[in-house]
């Protein structure tokens, strides 16, 4: 009997061991191994799948001409080099772009969702995620079959999929970006002798040179869903709490200091006539462009591409125009430190349909892991070496833009299907990238802008600011949202207008106004999160 | 001579012959069972296209997620109407609704009436073939284009007529940028997208005088405008009616693209309507439910005024609409 | 005043109304027109202008551009041919149902006739919504076919209101008591009787469901997805535009070439419309004054 007990307990120790030694020798990464043995291992699919696996991935549907986005050369690249291998049937699913979340919303309703849901705005994601559309994910599966995605994404996986206490999203790497540009009318400073502006004082003065020369205003547009405009006036640096506090992407932050400043300037822009006194009809970037390019205003906003219409447009109406790039600090108050958003580190967010089964859901992360592969990656992008492209001597890929061959790829080079693991092109040396950039980025004569666009990007670097993560989901955000978002163009357009000296009286009124129609529940929600620690 | 409810009674053949109305269904169904054969095509399509998909409305009345679906999202009964109505832009949004729905009834719902007799008094066919083609063309434009050429001609700074206006020596006037002058506007814009297209309906009708009526009168020493006040208005009152209580059942809805793409974010007095509420509850991709509480809460109404409106119709001895 | 300056006073009257009418008449057409001469005009102008926003009514630089794009893909020949079935199609099954629905519903001592009348009524304010809809259509297999575009809004509670108003006041019920002595059934009634002396009303529903049918596009929009070849032209060209707009504001990744969507726009409008209305004239010859006199002898 005792050497029974003795035997039993010895082989079971032995079994425990093994196990031990087995599940820490498992992939992980950002994990302890003792998380990991807890779960079990995970079944290893290198070899494929025993029954066929159909995997449903999403692609947008941007109708562009001639192309067929679920069945193509590529897609069926695609299903040879990774379906075939692993006994997965690639399906590819249309989702059109222009009625993206109907579409989500009807697949879902119906149960005809693809595997992945994505999106690439947070708040959406939230939506699908109260809609309860998404399953929780385990990262250590993640990190299981798809190693190297895992290594480029798993830091931001952590740190911004977690929704309430659970993971459900995850994400495509987004690489550095400086193509949204200011760009100035250089001819009208010329006229005016004067220099590119280097603080908002100059700007202002800059601005009243041109009126009174009756060259035209500053421009000027709706702020409207995206609320970065109080930034030039925000202090560096400021506490993590009232930066948690105040500062959101999605909801202007009204009663705020900087948003007061911000209004202040504005109004004195707006009587003084330094910018357009309509600009509450430029609701979309086509009427901006317009007066821009009609040589109604001196200044424009927009993400510059190689291929853009503007700078031709503007010469057609103006021959003897120049634009240069204006610098982030010419909006910036004197003194005040030029403070950015710093853009998450991810493009396109993804979470898996709540329907999918374990077989897809590991599918699925290999199919990301596939896809970040440097080859594949490259493959997708660019296409075949010699037809769609050639390399130059450095390695850069060199598009030849008229190839109309089998291996053409769609309007816009395979983004949509590539998009889910990466933003852009990325090379794995930084010189090459910044070259790839200019050659995307800057119209043929222009490359000085992205020049100056690239040494002001980086100058500015460390003063770049992430916005704050709650871990707890502020609801009133959600419920409050549209509202705010209607009070906003109502109340601020209302100070800018206000004559000068009732502007106090005005802002005053319009911050009641706003608190009023939800934000106070914001803020308090809020501070009740920041007083429990539930952020970073 | 009224006859006796007996479903074996034999027709009487007189001057009630064919008011069949006291005699029993089964046999007023066999008597004239051809007529419910066709009425079985209609009934079939409304049945599977409209009916099919009403069970939706159910999702006022519950907390909708889309997985969990129609059936199984939770019950909350009124809540949803609750929160609604305590919305703070929901009595401005009605007020405003009402508003515009009632003034573009008053001022639009006669322009195509009178457009249409005023073309029919047209002789000149060449005239009358290319006046009436070009008539409708507003309506082929999507008020999204209406809207950005509105504030080409309308806008403050740079319109086309204020432009006109300044060089003549005046002052430019706020068309689209100055509340009640806005109101004005839109009803000007709304009424003349929608005038030339409702003629056609009214041309039909006119088509449809006895052209002995016309005589009879001329004899009887009416003018040219007489005619058209004695003969002509009162031979398509019917069709007047059946559109007027039609577009009574709108006056809480109306449209949405004519009021978001004429609207600006300075002039916002009148500008939340009800279809424009819909749209930005939607727009977060969510709130499903909301949407349609307010959707059903505009049906209601609509019934309740078409059904109203029909009453006092045929309390003033007119047709009616059932 | 005697008889003859009677009638040359009241003569003069009538020139001048008819003058003023002509008049009236003449201003509102062109107002009517303008716009369209606004978007034609973009259409065939040079980008750099309609950008700027210069170009009012006179086209400025002239360029077919947007016209080369919109039809540089042959897929738009096919697409309007869909449309133009789907629409053909659509007119004719929506007129079936309708004067199925409005001839019985006309006669006024049908039974039951109000409740019916309420249960189609009820259609026009009651609606289930989109997700509903859609569900509809996919547990009828109906997505992504052409009968899609065909089916579901042939009914229209509408156009059926209408039409049973104009036959419960043209076509007398003594008119069709005559015909029913005379032995004939209903089916002969409507096809003898009712339908030659609605023609005007035919005409203009049909014209209703046509043009209704030709310029919609958002059911095409949610239930054609992955068959991309059933595109109904209007829907065709909205994607066209959109793309165009789209790029514009894709952030990272550098765009393909694309012309100016205003252009683009303005000649897709142009493309859309041109093609229905050329169809009103052609209706307009049934607008004739009713052969009703002699039919009945009150």
């Amino acid at each position: 009997m005792k050497r029974n007990f003795k035997k039993i307990t010895a082989l079971c120790m032995a079994a425990t061991t093994a196990a031990c030694l087995a599940a820490c020798g498992a992939k992980t990464s950002g994990d302890t191994p003792l998380e990991t043995s807890a779960k079990g291992a995970y079944t290893d699919y290198s070899n494929g799948f025993d029954t066929q696996v159909t995997m449903q991935i999403p692609v947008y549907d941007r109708a562009f001409e001639g192309w067929n986005v679920t069945d193509n050369y590529y897609t069926n690249w695609i299903q040879a080099e990774f379906g075939d291998k692993y006994n997965i049937n690639v399906e590819f699913v249309a989702i059109t772009r222009e009625s993206e979340v109907n579409d989500y919303m009807q697949m879902l309703a119906s149960g005809k969702a693809p595997d992945i849901i994505f999106h690439y705005d947070m708040p959406q994601m939230l939506a699908y995620n109260d809609e309860e559309a998404m399953q929780e994910l385990d990262l250590d599966e993640i990190a299981y079959y798809a190693p190297t995605y895992w290594d480029n994404m798993g830091e931001t996986i952590n740190t911004y999929g977690a929704v309430d206490g659970g993971h459900y999203f995850f994400f495509a790497q987004r690489p550095e970006a400086y193509n949204s540009i200011t760009v100035i009318r250089k001819d009208w400073l010329d006229a005016v002798n004067m220099d590119i502006p280097t603080s908002l004082e100059e700007f202002n003065e800059v601005l009243t040179a041109w009126k009174e020369a009756g060259l035209g205003n500053g421009g000027l547009n709706l702020v409207q869903n995206a609320f970065t405009y109080d930034y030039p006036f925000r202090d560096w640096k400021m506490s993590d709490e009232e930066h948690a506090l105040y500062s959101d992407l999605s909801i202007a932050a009204f009663t705020w200091e900087p948003t007061h400043k911000y209004l202040k300037n504005l109004n004195y822009q707006y009587n003084n006539g330094l910018v357009d006194t309509e600009f509450y009809l430029n609701t979309d970037d086509a009427t901006t462009q317009a007066d821009f390019v009609s040589g109604t205003s001196g200044t424009y906003n927009f993400y510059i591409t190689s291929n853009t219409p503007v700078i031709d447009s503007l010469l057609a109406n103006d021959p003897d125009a120049e634009i240069a790039y204006l610098p982030f600090n010419a909006l910036v108050p004197e003194g005040t430190i030029p403070q950015t958003r710093a853009y998450w580190p991810f493009g396109m967010i993804m979470g898996i349909n709540h329907s999918a089964s374990d077989e897809e859901r590991a599918a699925v992360w290999m199919y990301l892991e596939w896809m970040s592969q440097e080859d594949n990656c490259f493959y997708l992008q660019n296409g075949v070496e010699g037809e769609n492209y050639t390399l130059d001597a450095l390695g850069l890929a060199i598009k030849n833009t008229d190839y109309s061959g089998e291996y053409k790829l769609s309007d816009n080079n395979n983004k949509d299907y590539w998009c889910l693991v990466i933003e852009g092109a990325q090379y794995a040396d930084d010189e090459l990238n910044y070259r790839a950039n200019l050659n995307n980025w800057a119209p043929k004569g222009y490359e000085y802008i992205i020049e100056d666009s690239y040494e002001d990007y980086f100058s500015t670097e460390e003063y770049r600011r992430p916005d704050a993560l709650f871990s707890v989901v502020i609801s009133s955000v959600a419920e409050y949202k549209s509202e705010l978002n209607e009070k906003w163009k109502e109340l601020y357009v209302k100070c800018a207008m206000a004559p000068e000296d009732q502007f106090e009286s005005v802002y005053e009124a319009a911050c009641q106004e706003y608190l009023q129609a939800g934000y106070q529940s914001i803020l308090d929600e809020k501070q009740a999160a920041i007083d429990a620690g539930n952020y970073k | 001579m009224k006859s006796v409810k007996d479903k074996n009674m034999q027709p009487i053949t007189d001057r009630n012959t064919y008011t069949y109305g006291k005699r029993s269904l089964s046999y007023n169904i066999r008597k004239r069972w051809q007529l419910y054969v066709l009425l079985l095509i209609p009934i079939t399509f409304a049945l599977i296209f409209k009916y099919g998909s009403m069970f939706g409305l159910v999702i006022a009345f519950k907390d909708y997620k889309i997985i969990k679906g129609f059936w199984d999202s939770n019950w909350v009964g009124l809540d949803v109407f609750r929160k609604i109505f305590s919305m703070k832009d929901f009595g401005l949004a009605v007020r405003n609704t009402l508003l515009l729905n009632g003034l573009t009834l008053i001022l639009g719902f006669p322009m195509p009436i009178i457009l249409a007799l005023l073309l029919n008094e047209i002789k000149k066919k060449y005239f009358k073939k290319v006046t009436q083609t070009l008539l409708y063309l507003p309506h082929f434009l999507s008020f999204v284009i209406i809207g950005a050429i509105a504030y080409q001609i309308f806008g403050l700074n740079s319109g086309v007529i204020n432009n006109l206006i300044e060089n003549l020596g005046g002052i430019r006037i706020p068309f689209l940028q100055e509340n009640s002058h806005w109101l004005v506007t839109y009803i000007f814009i709304t009424v003349w997208q929608s005038m030339g297209w409702g003629t056609i309906i009214y041309l039909a009708a006119i088509t449809g005088v006895n052209p002995e009526l016309y005589e009879a009168a001329t004899v009887d020493g009416a003018n040219r405008f007489m005619r058209v006040i004695y003969v002509t208005l009162p031979c398509i009152k019917p069709t007047v009616v059946t559109l007027l209580i039609m577009n009574l059942g709108r006056i809480m809805s109306g449209s949405f693209e004519s009021v978001y793409a004429l609207r600006n974010v300075a002039t916002t007095k009148f500008t939340t309507t009800i279809p424009v509420l819909i749209y930005q509850m939607g727009i977060t991709g969510g709130k499903f439910s909301e949407s349609t509480a307010i959707g059903l809460f505009q049906s209601v109404i609509a019934l309740i005024l078409v059904l109203t409106a029909d009453w006092i119709a045929k309390k003033l001895g007119e047709e009616g609409l059932i | 005043m005697t008889n003859a300056h009677k009638k040359k006073v009241s003569t003069r009257t009538a020139r001048i109304a008819d003058i003023l009418i002509y008049a009236f008449i003449a201003v509102v057409s062109l107002s009517c027109v303008l716009p369209f001469l606004h978007v034609f005009s973009k259409s065939i102008s040079e980008e750099a202008f309609v950008i700027a926003n210069k170009v009012f009514l006179i086209p400025k630089g002239f360029s077919l551009e947007a016209y080369k794009k919109v039809f540089s893909d042959a897929s738009i020949i096919y697409s309007f041919y869909i449309s133009v079935v789907v629409t053909i199609l659509f007119t004719i099954l929506g007129m079936i149902i309708t004067l199925c629905a409005a001839y019985p519903l006309s006669r006024r001592d049908l039974k039951g006739r109000k409740v019916i009348t309420m249960f189609f009524m009820f259609t026009m304010y009651f609606t289930g919504g989109i997700i509903p809809e859609y569900l509809l259509m996919d547990s009828l297999n109906l997505l992504d076919t052409l009968a899609v575009m065909i089916l579901p809004l042939a009914f229209s509670p509408y156009n059926l209101l209408i039409m049973k108003t104009s036959l419960q006041n043209s076509i007398s019920d003594s008119l069709i008591e005559s015909a029913r002595l005379d032995g004939a059934g209903e089916f002969t009634i409507l096809s003898r009787i009712v339908i030659p002396l609605s023609k005007p009303i035919i005409a203009t529903l049909s014209l209703f469901y046509a043009v209704g049918r030709w310029n919609a596009y958002q059911d095409a929009l949610f239930y054609i997805k992955q068959n991309v070849s059933l595109r109904p032209l209007q829907l065709k060209l909205y994607y066209l535009v959109v793309a165009s707009t789209e790029s514009f504001q894709t952030a990272v990744e550098g765009a393909a070439q694309l012309t100016n969507p205003e252009v683009l726009k303005a000649a897709c409008i142009i493309v859309a419309t041109v093609p229905i209305i050329c169809i009103y004239p052609f209706i307009q010859k049934y607008f004739v004054k009713g052969t009703m006199i002699g039919a009945v002898k009150e």
